[in-house]
């Protein structure tokens, strides 16, 4: 799975480099998600502005990966049209924080 | 000849079919091409996409179920245009389909800790949004699904 990070601080962003998190797609993606997040302690952001597809496996997977951060809420950052409706849905636009765009993430120093 | 005068449909056209073995890879590439295919149709894009989000959720579902039997499963899928109207069908010879999921309305959701946010259960959900008029029948070991759209 085509995935990468950069850290900034206490913030780790990771960009998924896929279209899609679905169900083909969903164990792979919490195993990837697993060992980036290990060990980091901080804020953990997810861009997900190429993500044009993700389904209720998918946001199963995104849950998963939230309870991993000991707390914190997982962020989103430039969710699509269908990313955002899947969320919205669901309410689960409610649990996770969600940004417009990652200059905002970056900006934002409350969300912790 | 009774005195009923026959009500006028708009004809029914296929517009999509296709036969596959139950996987997700599969139902995955059968959204693609779906997908490819919507522009022909009636529907607007925020539609196309949900509809494309449901077909996703019944699909995978329907592989879900596939996956506890003991022999590979097949599903049929079927989009036929009727005027602005899809209709949509499926087929699978899998395990039926637990009822009760065809009555879920309302989202998962937890206590409010982190650790009971459910992970799960969110696909009927999505499924009841977007759809009102779905039915389900079993027939001669098969699961029909069908439902329409606009």
């Amino acid at each position: 799975m085509n995935i990468t990070k950069e850290v900034h601080g206490d913030l780790l962003i990771i960009d998924i480099k896929e279209d899609r998190i679905d169900a083909a797609a969903a164990v792979t993606f919490k195993e990837s998600m697993r060992e980036y997040v290990a060990g980091h302690d901080g804020r953990v952001l997810i861009d997900m502005k190429q993500v044009e597809f993700l389904d209720s496996s998918g946001l199963g997977a995104l849950v998963a990966v939230m309870k991993l951060l000991n707390g914190r809420s997982l962020e989103l950052a430039e969710a699509g049209d269908v990313v955002r409706k899947v969320l919205s849905l669901t309410r689960m636009d409610r649990i996770f924080i969600m940004h417009a765009s990652r200059s905002d993430a970056l900006a934002d120093r409350d969300a912790a | 000849m009774n005195g009923v005068a026959a009500v006028s449909q708009p004809p029914l056209v296929e517009f999509f079919a296709a036969e596959f073995n139950a996987s997700f890879e599969n139902v995955r590439g059968t959204l693609i091409k779906v997908e490819q295919c919507l522009g022909e149709s009636p529907l607007s894009a925020a539609r196309s996409r949900d509809l494309i989000m449901v077909l996703g959720e019944v699909l995978n579902n329907i592989v879900e179920h596939a996956e506890l039997a003991s022999t590979s499963s097949k599903i049929c899928l079927g989009i036929e245009q009727c005027g602005s109207s899809m209709m949509v069908s499926s087929r699978d010879n899998g395990r039926p389909l637990p009822l009760d999921v065809l009555e879920q309305r309302v989202p998962p959701a937890g206590d409010g800790s982190i650790e009971s946010l459910p992970e799960s259960g969110f696909g009927w959900f999505i499924i009841h949004s977007l759809v009102d008029n779905m039915t389900y029948e079993r027939e001669e070991g098969e699961n029909l699904l069908t439902f329409s759209f606009n």
